[in-house]
């Protein structure tokens, strides 16, 4: 009577897609907060999916803390204030967590994000094509912000002649990881790679990316034997002068 | 009224009607008070604290830009919520691996009809499957099923966003109730379609 068939191979795969997919009497999230209708408690007990999503909710307000999770909350919270006024204060703008190959987001940026990658793009060639060392520094002017030691860029940065074969800095002690992330001025991240050395090369489909006049921001973090971020760099920008006698320059 | 005693409804009536310049820093003054809750949430469902200092951004990033849209129809952090879910859930898929543990298909859940056609469309709207669920597995396994195939979130993501403290988390759940519609399928196969 039961015929096994592979997953995606038709009525079983729909059978269980339906079964699990909200539907149209599914209710939004918000009515979980509230106390339910008659009509509504009689959907979720028969609704597989907005029992989950009643469960789920419980979860997020309870908000308990569990055991270990306590410092990379914190250190998340942190780091969200810091680059949320990087962005408000126009000294950066936020790194957007879009995968490379994704489509950019549909969403956009609000106003003082926008206005923090203009400032960036506008005033690239000062804020961010700044010589080694004085990096702009997320968070520079926020205040009450979070900060780890400082990684020091050795280069590249400001006007280079070309793509640059590889990102340069100096070792931190205690480091036994660096992260690199390679952005676009409006956060999209273009490259991110580990390393154990203060250096790293620059593989060939990403220097493709650095366009002549297109300003690109690397950062680095330094992690710790278990991984925690011990010390950050600045975002520090660089571009490919456009060749003399191109259109446009 | 001192700063403590603000609601972040209160917050919100002052934003609506504050000057362009001074809307950040009362959208600061609003998100503050949700950075750890949101960045907890982001890290269970991520389980990578880069990753979830990431999606916590966009969160906030989007919640800023569609701050004009929240009506009051639910609390902020309600709201708040449904951004968090969307942002996690679809980070996740976009790193979307397979189902785990699923070296064997699915068992199709027989239905009463005879004809094909009523067959077909019955098993493709759910709702049969749906009841077998229901009646089959307890309210964790459910849970577990309803994430991991549903909305293909890792056993690991499971075991942390619904706090599963037995050994093997959320892997053990998936194992029972994998097992258990198995069986149910069997006795429904049994009576001719009939739960």
């Amino acid at each position: 009577m039961t015929t096994p068939i592979a997953p995606n191979g038709g009525l079983v795969e729909r059978q269980w897609q339906q079964a699990l997919a909200a539907g149209p009497s599914c209710l939004p999230l918000e009515r979980f907060a509230e106390t339910l209708t008659a009509d509504e408690l009689a959907h979720v007990a028969g609704c597989a999916r907005c029992q989950t999503e009643r469960e789920l909710f419980a979860a997020y307000e309870a908000n308990e803390p569990v055991d270990g999770e306590g410092l990379a909350v914190e250190w998340i919270a942190a780091q969200t204030k810091r680059r949320l006024r990087a962005a408000h204060d126009g000294t950066a703008a936020p790194s957007v967590a879009t995968p490379v190959a994704a489509p950019r987001t549909t969403w956009g940026l609000p106003s003082w994000a926008l206005m923090a990658a203009s400032v960036a793009v506008i005033v690239g060639g000062a804020a961010l094509l700044v010589t080694p060392g004085s990096e702009v520094a997320p968070g520079a002017g926020g205040g009450d912000v979070y900060r780890a030691a400082r990684v020091e860029i050795t280069g590249p940065a400001g006007e280079l002649a070309e793509a640059p074969a590889q990102l340069v800095w100096t070792a931190v002690a205690g480091a036994m990881q660096y992260e690199v992330r390679l952005s676009e001025v409006d956060g999209t991240e273009l490259w991110r790679v580990t390393t154990s050395s203060p250096a790293v090369p620059v593989p060939s489909e990403v220097r493709a990316r650095a366009l002549p006049a297109k300003t690109l921001v690397w950062q680095v973090s330094a992690k710790d034997a278990q991984g925690r971020t011990i010390a950050e760099s600045g975002a520090t920008g660089f571009r490919v002068r456009l060749a003399p006698g191109t259109p446009g320059r | 009224m001192g700063a403590e005693a603000r609601t972040d409804e209160d917050i919100l009536a002052d934003l609506s009607r504050a000057a362009p310049d001074e809307r950040r820093y009362l959208a600061d003054e609003l998100f503050e008070r949700h950075y750890a809750r949101v960045g907890r949430w982001c890290v269970r469902i991520t389980g990578d604290r880069e990753l979830a200092a990431d999606v916590a951004q966009n969160v906030f990033i989007k919640a800023y830009r569609h701050l004009d849209d929240f009506r009051g129809q639910s609390q902020f952090s309600t709201w708040l919520y449904t951004i968090v879910r969307h942002e996690c859930f679809a980070q996740l898929r976009r790193h979307a691996r397979d189902p785990e543990g699923d070296e064997d298909a699915l068992v199709e859940v027989p239905t009463p009809d005879d004809d094909p056609e009523t067959r077909v469309a019955r098993a493709s709207d759910g709702a049969f499957a749906q009841q077998v669920l229901l009646e089959t597995l307890d309210a964790t396994e459910r849970a577990v099923f309803v994430l991991h195939y549903g909305d293909e979130l890792p056993l690991d993501a499971i075991t942390r966003t619904l706090g599963l403290g037995n050994t093997s988390g959320a892997k053990a759940y998936i194992v029972s109730a994998r097992r258990k519609l198995a069986r149910a399928v069997k006795r429904i196969a049994a009576r001719g379609g009939r739960l």
